[in-house]
């Protein structure tokens, strides 16, 4: 369960991006946070994600407090954010460095497989499309087995079609 | 199948144009050299000039080959060389840590980028005084002189690359919980390679410079020497041929840093233009 109370958020420019925000997500639950553009999304995921501390209330999850990345929440950015010098599989097996590498192979390849990119495992992000980018960061995200999923509007950059398909593609994951 | 074997095959195999075009290129850049040396070997022939001063490629050629048979010309490259190697690395592991120290940490760039940039404005040749006073008119003042030359560059771009890595790319890091050497590592490493190579080949061809400079001021063996043997005793064939000398050197050595980087910067999604 992921608990926020009365979480806010000002910047040190005095800006409030964030303001009393209580929240209850449970397992298995997919919550969407609307809004306008500048509206506090992002600092929102951004807060629960870990990255950015909020100055008002807390965040927990199952009942242990989120202050810094937790292994148990994974984050998709508005942008691919894929590191340019690693290939796409090294790319998706980025948060498992740790693992055997025949683990580390099995669920690079079964995360590859669901986002449908097998056959791109050895190339470059260079190489791919704006969709594929993103598909390959959601790979990314899933391959640690996170709890919670945080996707911070990854696919507004694209277009309708490939829009449309992703999100389709990430309801059936 | 059948046609998906023919593609593979015609893939496989460069076309005579693929060929032309892989080895034409690096040619290109030997057309304005090689086009300026045979034109001025044309007009010394034709009595434009009498060549005295400024020697004709074959005269020049001459002086290379006798100083190479009479092995002068090894003995001087490879003092030359060593010093540079010298001066480059040391000049090299020094800049690469201050860059790397004051690019990451805000506090130690505060505390010694001004000193450093202030140091860095000094003219080179203006340390050799002080240099052969600490260091003698040995070798320790020359390496010292070229590893000053080398370390500059090398912090400069150390120090930018660090600075100017994407926040984006690192916040990638933090959100899979790296440690600061896992950061270090598999961020901010391959991040700036490829400022860090530029600077590396910067530095080496300021070691190059440094080091005649280093040499004319007093030397016994060397390049630096040859030029200034060449300068007193009247031989306008020997400057050329010990500063052709240094060019090829120069190139070749910058060649190395190139090719042995270029596997670890295949990624690179540059600007280029066939």
């Amino acid at each position: 369960m992921l608990s926020l109370k009365r979480v806010g958020k000002t910047y040190p420019n005095g800006v409030r991006a964030l303001d009393a925000i209580t929240l209850d997500v449970a397992p298995g639950e997919i919550v969407a946070v609307i809004g306008g553009s500048g509206c506090g999304k992002s600092t929102l995921l951004r807060a629960v994600g870990g990255l950015d501390a909020p100055t008002q209330g807390s965040i927990a999850l199952d009942g242990a407090p989120v202050t810094k990345p937790h292994e148990k929440i994974g984050i998709v950015f508005q942008e691919s954010r894929l590191l340019p010098w690693l290939r796409v599989a090294d790319n998706v097996g980025f948060g498992i460095e740790g693992r055997p590498k025949s683990e580390r192979q099995k669920r690079v390849s079964f995360a590859l497989d669901r986002v449908g990119l097998s056959d791109k495992a050895g190339v470059w992000p260079r190489e791919l499309s704006g969709g594929q980018e993103q598909r390959v960061a959601i790979a990314r995200a899933l391959v640690p087995r996170t709890q919670e999923l945080l996707l911070d509007e990854p696919f507004s950059a694209l277009d309708a079609f490939t829009r449309v398909d992703l999100q389709d593609h990430l309801l059936n994951l | 199948m059948t046609i998906a074997a023919g593609q593979a095959t015609a893939e496989q195999r460069p076309s005579r144009r693929d060929r032309l075009a892989r080895y034409g290129r690096p040619a290109l850049g030997l057309i304005l050299p090689v086009g300026a040396a045979l034109l001025w070997e044309l007009l010394v022939r034709m009595g434009f000039s009498d060549g005295r001063l400024v020697p004709p490629p074959s005269v020049i050629f001459a002086a290379f080959v006798e100083l190479a048979q009479s092995g002068e010309l090894q003995r001087h490259v490879v003092v030359t060389s060593l010093r540079v190697a010298a001066g480059f690395g040391i000049g090299l592991v020094a800049g690469t840590l201050m860059g790397a120290a004051t690019g990451y940490s805000t506090l130690l760039r505060r505390l010694l980028d001004p000193t450093l940039q202030a140091l860095r404005a000094i003219p080179s040749i203006a340390w050799v005084p002080l240099f052969i006073l600490w260091l003698g008119i040995f070798e320790g003042s020359k390496i010292t002189l070229i590893a000053v030359g080398v370390f500059f560059p090398v912090y400069l771009g150390v120090m930018g690359a660090i600075m100017s890595v994407d926040r984006k790319l690192v916040e990638v890091g933090r959100a899979f919980r790296l440690s600061d050497t896992a950061m270090v590592r598999r961020i901010l490493l391959p991040a700036v390679l490829p400022a860090y190579v530029i600077s590396l080949r910067s530095g080496l061809g300021l070691g190059w410079m440094f080091v005649v400079a280093a040499e004319l001021l007093g030397a016994s063996e060397g390049l630096g020497y040859l030029l200034i043997d060449g300068q007193q005793l009247g031989k306008p064939a020997q400057i050329v041929a010990a500063i052709v000398a240094f060019a090829i050197i120069g190139k070749t050595t910058d060649w190395i840093i190139a090719a042995v980087a270029a596997p670890f910067l295949r990624w690179e999604d540059g600007f280029v233009r066939n």
